[in-house]
């Protein structure tokens, strides 16, 4: 039996540098390159599907947004002609065009708060509860209208808020309040749409602050009470911080959500069977003018300008807030 | 089917494979200057090894040392950075894993614990054939899976789910689903680590004994000398990327080519102690404690004024003073621990050491009737051709000793 | 009285367990927060609750001051929405819609999640990136491009319009990203060796071991899908492969004001969307909130 033996003479390998110098052999490299593109192409496969759905219909609308807005452009023929700013022109002297900007604005920026308030109010609430015995009920309650279509729950809510019969003026008349119009009347048209929003989607944000509550350490707070400090202290200054990253994020998807509110609006006050974009136009957002514009009146470069400004105006939304978040958001 | 039974069973089925003309039942698995490479950092540096047919080779050494990687690469489970590796000289650098022929068993054995472990062992073989109708097919990859359980002795576990099998049952499972293909080479990446020891020590002989009665050139990967030493036929030190040294287990134990193998292999391992050494006419004083009784002036002349001596535990005995002469190593020591297992004893005694250098510990492993206790002085010797010399620096062998010790 | 040794006399009730979880509300005793909790489930269900109250109520009780909270069981309403209404066939629509919509996100999701999770090659940042982008983009501003573009790949006004735009979920390609990072890399490795392909693996052994992504995803892109409403209201104008939700928007001009039969549609339209709620309450919940979503109900 031949002893085969190998003594280097740092055994240890220490002063290993550079391999590729002297007599090596190579791999065939031919060969090793064409496994490797297999195995690209393997997995650009697999994406494939995934990748194209995206592509297809989401990043080239995009690009075409970018297009048609600066075309005038009548949908069904293919004749275009450059129009450049002419359609953005044409709306800055849109007072509807202003006025859904208003609308919209207006209605995000009370929905934000409320959304927040109301949710982590409701959390705090509910945080108990839903680690008890079968706590999971309750959150299911709250949680279950974020799931239903928004058009079927609209319905009933269209009905509470009807001025003779419906429920909310009945409730009101009972605290001695007096009825409103509601859907019909100018100034409580947006918010009865509100309400209506409110119940669907706080379920959402109600689950995703749980979740933000449940990772602040018990420690952190168990100490703060054991120094006896007040609970609404311990709020501002323990469980608030930490949940700042929580806070951001439900605010950044409750702006989205808001500006591009649409389904309910329609329902309640937009469709051909409510007022069409709510009495004298106070629920027309943004989002519903879009729609019209573009499938009642047929104004498609028009429309698709007015896309582009929505656009515009939520990554501005997105972009501000972020930026405001790097100096209030607290990230452990 | 008992294990008898099964090795006939077993022998038949190898050289029907091997009469048949689908694919040959040996391999000779050769790598050359086999590297691996992670950007700067070379974690394989040029492996040169052969395996020839039937044999086990075990890739031997600490952790980080590269052996896994060699292994992988061997499977096509990681590219090799250069070098080339054949089997029975077909250069398989560019093939992928499932065209090398190869068997792997993993260490924590990655059994898919949804399936039962007929569809486990199965799973492989439902794209190999090709020929014939579908339940054709079925029923000869049936009959594979079978015949492959009934060897391991884990056919009556067939429709079981991983999860209901005991640790030594999924190691079979594993050891069945890299079998039921009939691969020229086998592939084990630390297959006992996790077992407790007493199924360690069973499963070892349960693989010896498979592998036996299979026959197929395995590479195994583990990091316990005890593994290597009981399944090998021969064994790749390796350390920190490189090869340290190749040889069957005695090579290993009585011929180790530097002080790291030395020390690794052997439970405890080699003594080793670092001290300057003086030529003293017919002796040689390897600090105030350690005599050498030869002249070996001649060899370490060429040497550094410091040296590595090596000694084995279980080869220092006891002697009295007037049998210093007749000893090739002399050393002088007091105890400080004594640890009795019942079969022998192992003393733990510190040297005097020269002044300003630190105080040398060694093992000694004596009869269990000796007389030690703690506190005791000592004198121990060794003979010559057990004592090994190492250069201090690099830790090499230094060769003529031995031969000189034959002599003597 | 004699005291046993196992029974240390200071203890006569347990004590506190030393975990406590923190209350932060507590204006008095517990029970006022439960209050509380009731109130606020009551609140969020009652709008259910008075859509069957209206459906069932009779003719007049609709209209009468005070409204009825006390359901009645006049059917009347309910059976004539299902008897003369088109509503099966728009749910068969919905139902289809779905159903191949969830078959073919997991698809592309697993198919994805896999490639990114396990394969190594050039460009997996950049594929990642696309992924996020288009969650950003918003919705809303896509419309009219979109409807261009289905104008004129002629898809307007078809079941693939409604079903393929919607056939990769982010969420998806993301979760299951995730979960196929968490598989030992030796399953693949062991499947790599005996010869199994990729598309062989990821459905017969990374799926199936996927179960819980598989099924947030199912759900919640089921749920997703059942609830569009804008999208096929802009891009489909025909009956015959329109969902429920537009339906319902058709009855309310159809049945204008008439509130039972209204609602009766409703609930029809409602049901199943809520008995899957109700089944899977606990896996919808976590798919949404993530793995940590403090509760363990």
């Amino acid at each position: 039996m031949t002893i085969t033996k190998l003594v280097s003479n740092d055994p240890e390998g220490a002063h290993i540098t550079h391999l590729n110098s002297g007599t090596k052999p190579p791999t065939p490299s031919l060969i090793a390159w064409a496994r490797k593109a297999k195995d690209r192409l393997v997995a650009y496969g697999l994406l494939f599907p995934a990748m194209s759905v995206f592509v297809v219909f989401f990043y080239l609308p995009a690009a075409f947004l970018l297009y048609i807005s600066f075309f005038h452009w009548g949908i069904l023929s293919s004749a275009t002609k450059f129009v450049g700013l002419a359609n953005f022109r044409t709306l800055i002297h849109q007072p509807l065009f202003l006025k859904s900007l208003e609308t919209s604005g207006y209605y995000t920026l009370v929905m934000i708060p409320a959304t927040v308030m109301l949710a982590l109010g409701i959390a705090l609430i509910l945080k108990e509860a839903v680690t008890a015995r079968r706590g999971g009920i309750w959150r299911a309650a709250v949680f279950l209208p974020h799931v239903t279509p928004v058009v079927a729950t609209s319905i009933i809510w269209i009905w509470i808020f009807n001025p003779q019969f419906g429920l909310a003026n009945f409730l009101l008349k009972a605290i001695h309040l007096p009825a409103l119009g509601w859907l019909e009347s100018v100034h409580w048209a947006l918010p009865a749409v509100m309400i209506d929003t409110l119940w669907h989607s706080l379920g959402l944000y109600v689950i995703i602050f749980l979740a933000g509550l449940a990772n602040v350490p018990r420690e952190l707070v168990e100490v703060a009470q054991l120094d006896g400090a007040k609970r609404g202290r311990i709020f501002r200054r323990i469980i608030w911080p930490l949940l700042s990253p929580t806070t951001f994020f439900v605010v950044i998807l409750a702006t989205v959500n808001s500006w591009q509110a649409f389904s309910q609006i329609y329902t309640m006050t937009g469709g051909p069977h409510g007022g069409a974009g709510g009495p004298a136009f106070s629920t027309t957002t943004d989002a519903l003018l879009v729609y019209q514009t573009a499938f009642i009146y047929d104004h498609f470069s028009l429309a698709a300008a007015m896309s582009l400004v929505l656009f515009a105006i939520i990554l501005l939304l997105t972009f501000l807030q972020k930026r405001i978040s790097n100096r209030v958001v607290f990230y452990r | 089917m008992t294990w008898n039974a099964s090795l006939v069973h077993l022998r038949g089925w190898c050289v029907q494979l091997a009469r048949s003309n689908e694919e040959k039942c040996v391999s000779r698995v050769e790598l050359r200057k086999m590297s691996k490479q992670f950007g700067e950092r070379t974690v394989v540096n040029e492996v040169d090894l052969v395996a020839e047919q039937g044999e086990v080779v075990v890739l031997l050494g600490p952790s980080g040392c590269g052996k896994t990687s060699t292994l992988r690469m061997i499977a096509g489970l990681e590219s090799i950075t250069y070098g080339e590796l054949y089997f029975d000289d077909r250069l398989m650098n560019a093939e992928p894993p499932d065209r090398r022929s190869i068997g792997m068993v993993f260490q924590n054995y990655a059994l898919y614990p949804h399936m039962s472990v007929f569809d486990n062992l199965a799973f492989g073989l439902e794209s190999q054939s090709k020929t014939g109708t579908r339940s054709e097919r079925r029923k000869s990859i049936s009959e594979r899976v079978t015949e492959t359980a009934e060897l391991l002795e884990i056919g009556h576990l067939l429709h079981q789910r991983p999860r209901q099998l005991s640790g030594g049952q999924r190691q079979r499972v594993s050891l069945g689903r890299a079998l039921v293909r009939k691969p020229d080479v086998f592939l084990m990446d630390e297959p006992l680590s996790n077992l407790d020891a007493n199924l360690r020590d069973r499963m070892r002989m349960e693989l010896a004994r498979l592998h036996q009665v299979h026959g197929i050139t395995t590479l195994y990967v583990t990091h316990d000398q005890g593994e290597a030493l009981t399944l090998a036929d021969r064994i790749v030190v390796m350390n920190q990327g490189s090869v340290c040294q190749i040889g069957t287990p005695s090579d290993l134990y009585d011929q180790p080519s530097s002080s790291f193998v030395a020390n690794f292999i052997g439970m405890p391992g080699m003594n080793l102690w670092t001290s300057q050494w003086e030529s003293k006419g017919t002796r040689i004083q390897c600090g105030p404690a350690t005599t050498l009784h030869t002249d070996f002036r001649d060899v370490l002349a060429t040497q550094s004024r410091s040296i590595t001596i090596g000694v084995r535990p279980e080869h220092l005995h006891l002697i009295r003073s007037e049998q210093i002469e007749s000893s090739g190593l002399t050393a002088q020591c007091r105890v400080d621990l004594v640890e009795r297992l019942g079969s022998h004893l192992l003393a733990h005694c510190t040297m005097e050491a020269e002044a300003g250098a630190i105080q040398t510990s060694f093992v000694a492993r004596l009869d269990s009737e000796s007389q030690v206790e703690r506190g005791d002085y000592l004198l121990l010797a060794a003979p010559l051709h057990r004592v090994h010399l190492f250069d201090a620096e690099s830790g090499d062998r230094i060769e003529h000793f031995s031969s000189v010790a034959a002599l003597a | 009285m004699t005291q046993t040794l196992s029974q240390p006399a200071i203890s006569a009730r347990p004590t506190q367990p030393v975990k406590r979880r923190f209350s932060l509300l507590r204006h008095g005793p517990r029970t006022v927060r439960w209050i509380a909790v009731v109130v606020v489930a009551v609140l969020f269900s009652f709008p259910l609750y008075w859509i069957v109250v209206t459906a069932f109520s009779s003719h007049g009780g609709v209209y009468s001051i005070p409204p009825n909270f006390v359901p009645s069981f006049h059917t009347g309403a309910f059976t004539y929405v299902v008897t003369h209404t088109g509503w099966l066939h728009y749910m068969f629509n919905t139902i289809l819609i779905s159903v191949t919509t969830v078959f073919l996100v997991i698809c592309t999701s697993a198919m994805a999640g896999y490639a990114m999770a396990e394969l190594r090659f050039k460009g997996a940042d950049f594929f990642f990136f696309l992924v996020l982008g288009v969650m950003m983009l918003p919705t809303q501003a896509l419309l009219i491009p979109q409807y261009a573009e289905a104008l004129h790949l002629h898809l307007l006004d078809s079941y693939l319009i409604q079903i393929l735009p919607f056939g990769a979920s982010t969420f998806g390609v993301i979760l299951f990203r995730q979960f196929f990072k968490t598989l030992p890399r030796e399953y693949a490795e062991a499947a790599r060796i005996v010869g199994v392909g990729h598309l062989k693996y990821i459905f017969r052994v990374a799926l199936p071991l996927a179960r819980p992504a598989v099924v947030t995803v199912a759900l919640l892109t089921f749920i997703s899908s059942w609830n569009q409403f804008q999208w096929p209201l802009i891009m489909t104008t025909s009956h015959s492969v329109q969902p429920i939700e537009v339906a319902l928007s058709h009855y309310m001009q159809t049945y204008e004001a008439n509130w039972r039969k209204l609602t009766s549609a409703v609930i029809l339209a409602l049901s199943p969307i809520v008995l899957l709620f109700l089944l899977f309450q606990r896996h919808i919940v976590a798919g949404v909130a993530g793995r940590d979503s403090g509760v363990n109900a």
